[in-house]
């Protein structure tokens, strides 16, 4: 009983790791590439994807028999969103940062060691390639969201992300913790994170701290674009509307009743 | 033991995510195993497995279950990967603030209509579709007006099933909704009136890729006091017009 019970939570398991191997960089997955990603055999990926089709989970375009995630998601997408309440209060915000700036916006937590966007509001002409999308996880220490909101975090989250490995992104992701909790420092006191190429060659992001009624860090807001938008002649200009921009949303989380901030935590 | 029970956990599973709906957003294992008729004891190791992989979270206040962010990651894979939605939302966004009307892309996926993105007017409305919903193909424009495109095989596919009447409108008879595909296909847009709602009408016209073929609908929903018949006219100019536009981004070109 107890390997069937392991067999069964397994194939679970194993379902929902296919869900996860679709990605921007490949959003359409062929039986072989997914038995192969997950180390599992074809005839096992072909039931798991039939099981997850069936309940419109993934989608098979009987063309090309490749794979994409079904319209299922895009149901269960739209209630998380309603969930997230603090899209009330940043999205506005966001929407007026973007058109100030001509720059992507977006609004970040916190989640592990991974900062996860909730919202993008695209800028009319963006200027390449962005690794940001709404549900996109990014590393905390090489972004300017996740240091914007690391550096207000208390020391034990700091320590657990500074005890991971960092992984050199860009060419100027910082690869040490002392530096990092010396830039952190730097950021607490100045209000802002200004990430130039740390995660992305050619991209700078620019963060700040959005706090709730509580005084406690609870996102982020930033806007990110290209090195040659985003420049020693604007940027400070740019870095004064993402900090206010945060302070707004601040300001509006604080006018909230509500205490509860996301739904699924106080 | 039989791959068939080794399935049914794996359906189980993604019935427990599809038991969440905008009007139940948090549910508790006991309300969830009667929902899918399954032991208190699976319920709570299928939920274990989501709350593990991020599908679902559990609220501490009330110690139920809410929908969990990996949602969010699946769903925006989906929507960067749709160059349908970033071709067209500039356009759909113009076309709601001209009529002030909320507008809506879908795709047919099997037997219903999905819709991919809705972009809401100032108008209050009974919420006949949001993101990700699916709808019926023969008493909604929006459905028809992508069937009337479609080969002869998914045609008599999708009208091969019972066709439900959800009101007294609503046209049942497949040779009736035959004729109507050919009407569409010939003047290029839809119309469905009172046909899945009474007292709204929808407006919808194709969007081709770049290889002539229509993969979805642009259409606009709206109640019939404020979408009368005299301005259907104007409805019909503007939809067609941007769907028109929405195809020219996505590489149609008109004629080749």
């Amino acid at each position: 009983m107890a390997s069937q019970n392991k067999k069964r939570i397994s194939s679970v398991e194993n379902a929902l790791k296919i869900l996860k191997s679709f990605s921007m960089d490949e959003p359409e997955l062929g039986v072989s590439e997914i038995a192969e990603k997950l180390n599992i055999g074809k005839s096992t990926a072909h039931r798991l994807l039939t099981s997850l089709a069936s309940e419109g989970f993934v989608y098979k375009d009987i063309n090309t028999n490749h794979y994409s995630l079904g319209a299922s998601i895009l149901t269960l997408t739209s209630i998380v969103s309603s969930q997230l309440k603090i899209l009330n209060e940043a999205t506005p915000v966001l929407n007026v940062l973007t058109e100030e700036t001509g720059e992507n916006s977006h609004i970040s937590i916190l989640e592990g060691t991974e900062i996860i966007y909730l919202q993008k509001i695209e800028c009319t002409y963006p200027s390449k390639k962005e690794y940001t999308h709404i549900g996109r996880r990014n590393p905390v220490y090489c972004t300017s969201p996740g240091q914007a909101i690391l550096a207000f975090e208390d020391e034990e989250v700091i320590e657990k992300i500074c005890s991971q490995p960092f992984k050199k992104y860009g060419p100027n992701t910082i690869t040490s913790p002392e530096q990092l909790k010396e830039k952190l420092l730097k950021i607490k006191k100045e209000g802002y994170a200004v990430c130039n190429q740390e995660f992305q060659k050619g991209i700078i992001g620019i963060g700040a701290p959005i706090f709730n009624e509580h005084n406690k860090v609870v996102a982020a807001v930033n806007i990110t674009g290209s090195t040659k938008r985003i420049n020693s002649i604007n940027i400070k200009q740019l870095i004064k509307k993402v900090v206010n921009a945060g302070e707004r949303i601040s300001e509006l989380i604080k006018q909230r009743k509500t205490k509860q901030l996301f739904g699924n935590d106080d | 033991m039989s791959e068939k029970y080794l399935l049914s956990s794996v359906k189980n599973a993604m019935k427990i995510l599809r038991l969440f709906t905008h009007k139940q957003k948090e549910l508790g294992i006991t309300e969830i195993s009667k929902k899918l008729n399954i032991s208190k004891s699976s319920a709570h190791r299928l939920v274990s497995l989501l709350v593990k992989e991020g599908f679902l979270s559990k609220n501490p206040r009330t110690n139920k279950y809410r929908l969990g962010l990996s949602i969010l990651t699946l769903g925006g894979v989906i929507f960067s990967n749709h160059e349908l939605y970033k071709e067209a939302l500039p356009i759909v966004k113009k076309l709601v603030h001209t009529l002030n009307e909320s507008a809506h892309i879908c795709l047919l996926e099997e037997d219903q209509v999905v819709y991919l993105f809705r972009i809401e007017s100032s108008q209050p409305d009974r919420l006949l579709t949001y993101i990700g919903r699916k709808n019926p193909i023969h008493c909604t424009s929006e459905g028809l007006c992508i069937l009337a495109y479609q080969n002869k095989r998914t045609i008599e596919k999708v009208l091969s099933k019972k066709l439900y009447a959800y009101t007294p409108y609503t046209i049942t008879d497949p040779d009736i909704l035959k004729n109507e595909l050919k009407k569409i296909k010939k003047q290029g847009f839809a119309i469905s009136k009172d046909q899945f709602y009474v007292g709204y009408v929808g407006i919808a016209a194709p969007i081709r890729d770049y290889s002539g073929k229509v993969v979805s609908s642009l259409s606009m929903i709206g109640s019939t006091a404020r979408m009368t018949d005299d301005r259907f006219p104007v409805f019909i100019e503007h939809i067609t017009q941007a769907a028109k536009s929405i195809s020219e981004h996505l590489g149609y070109i008109d004629g080749k």
